[in-house]
Formats: structure tokens, C-alpha cells, sequence
């Protein structure tokens, strides 16, 4: 409920979660820091035979105004724009031991490779909103649409539903078995202004606030799709083939003088990647429900409990709940314990300032357990917001 | 500053230092263990196509064919250019000449400046004539040039060309060159009695629209230079003549340039050469040397082969077919050389990389017996074709091939990213020799900087009573690599390969077949840094 005429809101937050890989080997892969054996070993003792892990990041602004008000009810109407980016892994234990470690760990053995998934997207969404408060004698209540204009930048996904590789005892061959979709956007822009492709999504909230201020909520949010174009890749290939070492018998070849040259692509990649398509596709993206009740003690304090879900994502649904405590006018503070999305159990921490009813700002983590234990943390993230009121 | 102000900047500040790269991508090191390369060796690589000769069991042998020797048209006769002037003057007093009035200059004959021959017709495949004409009559004149002998579609080659009048600034010229190509050329002459002799026509006629003119005593009526130029001929028939023409010539066989050192015997080897007669005149051949040369080791061996070598070899005349599409009819002589009745393993044992030849040939060693019948198709001439084939079946000593071949090896990962590893080099040898094999890394000025196999012995396939391979052989060798031969490596133009074989029980000969095969496959177990 907005109590002052209008608003805007710059907002920024990113998240990393893991079921396995730590803070410590999640930031030396982003900065190209040297990952040494001990960082792996300390991904392996937590790994599963699936392991999930995602993240986020977004940026943006939103300006909400009222359109009009009185004593029974509030219409409100905002616009936003935001850049966003998420990415959605899944991977059996085998695969990161392959990817950080090599393949002679599994030489005379096989290498369970099934279930590869992989999601990386960058996009721009631009909303249009509409608010409606009601008030009643004892109750508040109000729902929220809107709808969002999707912007297409980026696009890496991976599918890897079925593999495997033998490694010979002796390194005499590799044995593969592979089914897999690549699908890229249009590699010739990737830059934050490339139009790579176009969607919709929508937004819905609902609220009821009794008498003694506590609130229930719930909300669909984000539930689009975007439809990259038809310069977008498309390899998929499914099949079983054995490596044996790139052929260089033109180069024993005494009847030859011509010069022989050796292309590692055309002896495998290229023989094994024939299928490669521009077509374009439509992916849904991750859309958000969520529920939640909120009590209120008193002025200060509000307990809020909530279940959120992820949908179309390897995200496990997200349980929380946190306590609120309102020091002043100004000051703020809560504390909020989570579980779910890729991660565990994890306590977060968020302060707001309220400035002279003029300007807000907040930050909150609620991955600060992860972020205190850094090496052993399996999350992290932040969320920081600057509100100006009108 | 407020307290507010510097502590968002310095949230900033953290928030930007702690999102700085140090690298543009992650880095780490893998364990690696995995083929690399692969080969896999018969005797095609050794051997070309051409030159091998598969039997039903799959036993290989060497079949080498070549044309020995060929004749050369040049060799019997050839039509040089010719340049024919012809000039008509004004015999008699001064006359006024009409409009359309003709003068003739008929029957004239050149004699071509063919010697050795006596030809009566020949055939022109490409060539050309040029005409120069100088007109310095006042009036227009037209000409007409023909040669009735030389006939394409039964029409005689004629050129019709008109030359403007003489004017101040002197005579009309006109200079134009005509195709000669496809004529049937008469070579008897105005009279039909005479050899290697063309006759032509000219005829001036002036303007049929033109005014009288005046000619005086000696005045130059026709002025005309015809050339022949680049006459090639296709076909000609007359008298050859006795020529005898003698040819020393080279052949290269590569054999030598391919084996480097070592001991070879060999099994039995036939030669077969087929001399080929397809001029219609006799023609007598001797052969009065074969010689093997080996480069290498400086070696020549004279062929000994009474069969061939100084022996004189008649040969009747070919025939016309009257088929256009295949006009002769060739005589052959085939004459065989063996191991029985030559000296032909010594000839072959010494690896020769070329062999010399001597050999003459004399046509029409008893005159001129065809009455001037004797023909010659230029595509048609005589040649020495030379057949050897011998079973692949040796014994080897220390026999030692070498080749260097370019190195070029484009999208390999570059190898910086390979760290302290070790290469197995596993050879399943299915051949029935024993090999040192050596590679060697060479600079751009072929010197070595490193070599790759130390020991580099692999052991023959396994053998039955025969020496007929019954399964192949493995051996592994093991190549450190190391960061000083990975610099060598990148650094490497080409690669030298150096392969010393030696065959079971010398001087035991063991054959070789179609399946037998070298298989070579690198396999690396070591450190990959993803960087």
C-alpha cells in the first residue's frame, strides 16, 4: 500500500545457490581465479548423484503513482524496467568430477553423465501495472496485475538427457554416448541491446489485511515466456561413437608429397555436431507463486511465514520465515530463516532506513550464514533498494 | 560528505573490487588420460595404387609400367615456316587497263623445306596462313589467292580480299592471317609429280566499278606474300626416308629416392618390353643400354639381357585401319626379360632412382618398298613400353626408408595447456618385419631439433611356418613429454620419419599382403590447465 502519491524504486539484487559447489570455488570460476585441487575437494564431499544449483541477477526501476483515492479505495498505476538474468543448472556427480578434475579418474570405468541441464538467459522486461486498494472498516485488502514486455538477449541452453563415457584402462579409446541440445541465440549480438527475442509475461497479487493488521498474500508472478528468433542455433545430436585419436596416417604416406593437414574439428566435433539448425523457439520462464501470512504483534514486530515456488526450474520450493522488528521510524531490521530454491538452510538479515518519509533504502542477504562461513557457504546473495516518495 | 553519502561509496568501492576479474576465464588443471592420434599403415602408403598388383590370396606385387621410350614426330620430319613471294609485273608495252579486267599468276609451286622426307599428302591438324598483298596499281584490285591441292570438305582453301588503290601516301597493303587447320594438302605440285612441293594460284581483278587506268612496261600488277606458320601436321603419306635416329634418355623410378640404406634381395622379377611400331614404315630398334643408377650410392649396373640389350630388332610396318576413330593398326614386339636369362635382380637390388637408356631406330631399312606409300599419324608413332612386376616378397636388412613430410597441423589445441605428461606410442604390427621406427622433429632448415622415439623397436606380427602373419604384434613406447621437447614440438616445421626394417632369418624372403597393416595410436596421460 502506497501511503504517499507516487514513487520510484531503483532496486538491485543477485543470488547464487548450490546443493554442492561453495561460495570459495563459485567466485574463483567468476573471477578466473586458479581453482586448486582443495577447492574441489571440498565441492566433491558435498556432491549427490543430482545436484542443483542457480542464480540470478536483476536491475531495474519502477515508478508506482495514484491515480486516484479516497476512503474506500486506491487506484494505482506503475511502469518498470528491468534487466534480468538467471541461470538454472542441474548436474549428476560425475559430471563436475569430469569437468574439474579430468577423465583418467575414471579410466576402465564409466562416467554417468545423465541428466545435464543447463539455463542461462539475459533479458529486459518492461511492465505496465495496475493496483486497486480497498478499504474497508476493518479489513484492507487489493490486487495487483500487470503485464511485462520481454526483450530477448541472451541465450545459452544445454540438455544433456542421456550420457556417458568409458575411458579404456590404457587410454586406448574414449567411448561416448550422447544425446544433447544446444540451443544459442543469434550469435552475431549478445550486448545488453540485442534483440535476440520478444515475449509477454504477467503478474497478479492478491492481499487482505484484518482489523488487527495481519495479511495474507498471495502471488503469480513473471508467468511469460519469451520466443527467441529464428537466427537462433539449434544442434542437437544423439548418438554413440568412439574416439580413437585424430587419423594422421596421410603423414606415414611416402608415395604423397602434397602437405598433409590435420583438423582435430573435422575428425570428430564436426562428424559428430552434423545437425545444426537456425530455428527459432519459445521457453517459458521461471515463473513464481507464492503465498504468505504475516502477523502482527504489535507496532514493532510481525512474524511472516510463506511458501514460494519456482516453476519451471530445478528450484525445490522455498519455506521461510521472518521476524520483523521496527525500532523507529526510520530504522528497521529483519531476520528471516529460508530453506529451499538450490540451496539449504540459511539465515538472512535485511535493515531498511526511512528517510523524513522522503527516501528509503534497504539491503538485505538472506544467504548471511552462507556469507559468514564463505569457504563452507553454499549461497549468497543481496538485495539493495533506494526509494524515493513524492 | 555526509555519514550516509561515504558509506554508500564505499559500498560501491567494496561491491566493484570484489566483482573484479583477475582472469578472463577460470582456471584449472585436469587429469587427462586419452588418444590422441591415430594411423594406420599398409602398404598403399609405401606403395601407390598404380603400383601395386594384388593376386586372390592377397599377396602383393610391385607393378611398375612406363613408356619407356616414346618417339617424337620431330624426330621423322617437321614443316617449318615458309614464306612464298610472288610477284606478277606488266610484261609489255603501256596499255590501258578496263574496269574488271583479270590477271592470273597460275600453277606456281614451293617446294616446303621438309628434309628426310619425300611426302605426297599431309593432313594440317593446326596451323596458319598469312597473307600480305601491296597493291600500287591505281585502281582497287581484288584478289583471289587459292591452293586447288588443299582441300577441307572437298573445297579448296581460297581467299577472296580486295586492296584499295595506291594512293600519296603509297601502295594499299592489306595483311590477314587465315586458319589452315583440317585441309588435306596435295604435296605432288602443279603437276602432280613432284614431293614435299605445294601449288597455288593468284588472281588479280581490277575494280568492276572502278575508271580505265594506265600500266606501263614492269609495272607490279601483283605483289603477294603468302606464309605458312606453325604448321602442325596430323597425318602424312609419302616416302619416311632411311633415317636412323639414335635417343638417350632418363627414366625416373623414385625407388632409390625412397630407401635410404640397407640390404634388399629380391624374388623372381619379370620385364616385360613391348616396342611398338604405328608409323606405316619398317623400322629396325636396338637397345644398346638399360642402366640402373642408383643416386644415392653412386651405383650403375648395365643391364645384361641378350634378349634385348645390342640385340637388332625388326619390326614390320603398321597398317591403316580405315577406321578414323582408330586409324592404325600397331605392330608389336614384346620382349620378355627374367631373372633367368638377364641380370635383372642385381638391376632392381641396386634401388635404382632412374634408369638410362640408349636406343636407336631406323626406318625403312630396305628403301623405299611401299612405292611412297608409307604413312605417319603424328598421335601414332613408336614407342618402348616398359613392364616390370615382381611378387613383393624380399629379405630385408637393415633396409632403411625416409621420408619428410610437411608439418601442418591446423586446430590442434595449441599445446601450452599441456603440462608434464607421458605419450604411449602403442604399434600393433601386422607386418613380417621387425621395425626401428624414428621420428624426428625438424626445424625450417630440415635440422633436428628432437627425437620423438627412444627406443623405437617394434616387433614383427607373429608368424606361421610360411612367414605369413597370423596376428599382429603390440609394443608400447613411451615418450616423456616434458616442457623443454613441448617447445621443440611447436616449434617443428616438419617430420622426418626414418623406418629401418629387417625381414625374419635373413636372407629368408617373406611376402607381403594387402592386409598387412601398421597400426599406430598415441595415447597422453598427463596434466590439460584450462586457462
Amino acid at each position: 500500500m502506497l501511503h504517499h502519491h507516487a514513487a520510484l524504486n531503483f532496486s538491485f539484487d543477485y543470488s547464487i545457490e548450490s546443493e554442492s559447489a561453495n561460495n570459495e570455488i563459485i567466485e574463483h570460476y567468476y573471477r578466473g581465479k586458479f581453482i586448486s585441487n582443495a577447492l574441489k575437494d571440498n565441492v566433491s564431499k558435498n556432491l549427490t548423484e543430482h545436484n542443483r544449483s542457480g542464480g540470478s541477477i536483476n536491475g531495474g526501476f519502477n515508478y508506482i503513482q495514484k491515480f486516484r483515492s479516497d476512503s474506500n479505495a486506491a487506484l494505482l498505476w506503475s511502469v518498470g524496467l528491468h534487466s534480468r538474468y538467471y541461470l538454472d543448472l542441474s548436474f549428476p556427480q560425475d559430471a563436475f568430477e569430469i569437468y574439474f578434475r579430468g577423465n583418467k579418474q575414471f579410466r576402465g570405468k564409466q562416467a554417468e553423465l545423465d541428466d545435464i541441464y543447463l539455463r542461462s538467459i539475459s533479458y529486459q522486461q518492461f511492465y505496465f501495472g495496475i493496483h486497486k486498494d480497498y478499504y474497508r472498516s476493518s479489513t484492507q485488502s487489493g490486487w495487483s496485475a500487470a503485464l511485462a514486455l520481454n526483450k530477448g538477449q541472451k541465450l545459452f541452453s544445454l540438455e544433456i538427457p542421456k550420457a556417458s563415457v568409458i575411458t579404456a584402462d590404457d587410454g586406448y579409446y574414449l567411448d561416448v554416448d550422447l544425446s544433447i541440445k544446444i540451443r544459442q541465440n543469434d550469435s552475431a549480438s549478445s550486448a545488453l541491446s540485442a534483440f535476440n527475442g520478444f515475449g509477454f509475461s504477467g503478474f497478479l497479487q492478491y492481499y487482505h489485511r484484518n482489523k488487527q493488521g495481519h495479511e495474507f498474500r498471495m502471488a503469480a508472478n513473471n508467468l511469460g515466456f519469451i520466443n527467441w528468433n529464428n537466427k537462433s542455433s539449434y544442434v542437437p545430436a544423439d548418438s554413440t561413437f568412439r574416439f580413437e585419436g585424430i587419423d594422421i596416417s596421410q603423414l606415414f604416406d611416402f608415395t604423397d608429397t602434397v602437405k598433409a593437414t590435420i583438423n582435430n574439428d573435422s575428425s570428430f566435433v564436426q562428424g559428430f555436431l552434423t545437425r545444426r539448425e537456425k530455428q527459432s523457439f519459445t521457453h517459458l520462464l521461471p515463473f513464481e507463486t507464492g503465498i504468505s501470512y504475516r502477523h502482527v504483534f504489535n507496532d514493532r514486530i510481525y512474524l511472516e511465514s510463506g511458501i514460494r515456488q519456482r516453476w519451471f526450474t530445478k528450484a525445490i520450493p522455498l519455506i521461510y520465515s521472518e521476524v520483523a522488528y521496527q525500532f523507529n521510524e526510520q530504522h528497521k531490521a529483519r531476520t528471516k530463516l529460508s530453506y529451499g530454491n538450490y540451496s539449504g538452510l540459511r539465515l538472512g538479515l535485511a535493515y531498511s532506513f526511512n528517510y523524513r518519509n522522503s527516501w528509503s533504502f534497504s539491503i538485505e542477504s538472506d544467504y548471511l550464514s552462507s556469507l559468514l562461513v564463505y569457504s563452507s557457504g553454499r549461497s549468497q546473495g543481496a538485495f539493495v533498494s533506494l526509494s524515493k516518495y513524492f | 560528505m555526509s555519514k550516509s553519502s561515504l558509506a554508500f561509496l564505499l559500498f560501491v568501492l567494496l561491491g566493484s573490487t570484489a566483482c573484479k576479474k583477475e582472469n578472463s576465464h577460470p582456471q584449472w588443471d585436469l587429469d587427462v588420460l586419452g588418444p590422441v592420434f591415430k594411423a594406420s599403415i599398409g602398404l598403399e602408403n609405401l606403395l601407390a595404387d598404380s603400383l601395386q598388383d594384388i593376386n586372390g590370396d592377397g599377396a602383393v606385387s610391385l607393378y611398375y609400367e612406363s613408356n619407356l621410350y616414346d618417339l617424337k614426330l620431330d624426330s621423322v620430319y617437321q614443316i617449318p615456316d615458309t614464306t612464298i613471294p610472288t610477284i606478277l609485273t606488266w610484261p609489255l608495252f603501256p596499255s590501258v587497263i578496263q574496269p574488271n579486267s583479270p590477271f592470273y599468276s597460275n600453277n606456281n609451286n614451293v617446294v616446303l623445306s621438309i628434309s628426310g622426307v619425300q611426302l605426297k599428302l599431309v593432313t594440317i591438324r593446326s596451323g596458319f596462313i598469312q597473307l600480305e598483298l601491296r597493291n600500287k596499281l591505281p585502281s582497287k584490285v581484288i584478289y583471289t589467292y587459292t591452293i586447288p591441292g588443299a582441300l577441307k570438305n572437298n573445297t579448296p582453301f581460297t581467299i577472296v580480299q580486295e586492296v584499295n588503290a595506291a594512293g600519296p601516301g603509297g601502295p594499299g597493303t592489306f595483311t590477314g592471317t587465315y586458319d589452315f587447320s583440317g585441309y588435306a594438302v596435295d604435296l605432288t605440285g602443279a603437276g602432280g609429280n613432284l614431293f614435299n612441293t605445294i601449288s597455288y594460284n593468284v588472281q588479280a581483278l581490277s575494280d568492276p566499278n572502278g575508271t580505265p587506268f594506265t600500266v606501263n612496261l614492269n609495272d607490279t600488277i601483283i605483289n603477294l606474300r603468302s606464309s605458312l606458320i606453325d604448321i602442325q601436321p596430323y597425318y602424312a603419306k609419302g616416302y619416311l626416308g632411311q633415317s636412323d635416329i639414335s635417343e638417350q634418355g632418363v627414366e625416373n623410378i623414385g625407388i632409390g629416392g625412397l630407401i635410404k640404406s640397407g640390404m634388399i634381395l629380391l624374388d623372381s622379377i619379370r620385364m616385360d618390353m613391348n616396342l611398338e611400331n604405328s608409323i606405316g614404315a619398317d623400322a629396325r630398334f636396338l637397345f644398346s643400354g638399360l642402366t640402373s643408377v642408383n643416386n644415392r650410392t653412386g651405383t650403375q649396373i648395365a643391364l645384361q639381357a641378350p634378349t634385348l640389350i645390342n640385340r637388332t630388332i625388326n619390326i614390320n610396318r603398321a597398317v591403316e585401319s580405315g577406321n578414323s576413330a582408330d586409324p592404325v593398326l600397331s605392330t608389336q614386339y614384346p620382349v620378355a626379360v627374367t631373372s633367368s636369362n638377364s641380370n635383372l635382380n642385381a638391376f632392381l637390388e641396386n634401388l635404382p632412382d632412374k634408369i638410362n637408356y640408349a636406343v636407336s631406330i631406323a626406318f625403312n631399312p630396305l628403301g623405299n618398298i611401299s612405292s611412297f606409300n608409307d604413312f605417319i599419324y603424328s598421335d601414332y608413332l613408336v614407342r618402348a613400353n616398359l613392364k616390370i612386376e615382381m611378387p613383393l616378397r624380399f629379405a630385408a636388412q637393415q633396409l632403411v626408408l625416409a621420408d619428410t613430410q610437411a608439418l601442418n597441423i591446423e586446430g590442434i589445441t595449441a599445446l601450452d595447456p599441456v603440462g608434464e605428461s607421458q605419450l604411449k606410442l602403442f604399434a600393433d604390427n601386422g607386418f613380417p618385419l621387425d621395425l626401428d621406427l624414428q621420428l624426428f622433429i625438424l626445424d625450417e632448415q630440415k635440422q633436428i631439433l628432437d627425437s620423438l622415439l627412444s627406443p623405437g623397436f617394434i616387433n614383427k606380427g607373429m608368424l606361421d611356418a610360411n612367414y605369413r602373419v597370423t596376428n599382429t604384434t603390440r609394443t608400447i613406447l613411451t615418450i616423456p613429454l616434458s616442457h623443454d621437447r613441448k617447445q621443440k614440438l611447436l616449434a617443428g616445421k616438419y617430420l622426418g620419419v626414418r623406418a629401418r626394417f629387417d625381414s625374419p632369418d635373413f636372407p629368408q624372403k617373406v611376402q607381403l599382403y594387402q592386409h598387412n597393416r601398421l597400426d599406430l595410436r598415441l595415447v597422453a596421460d598427463g596434466i590439460y590447465s584450462i586457462r
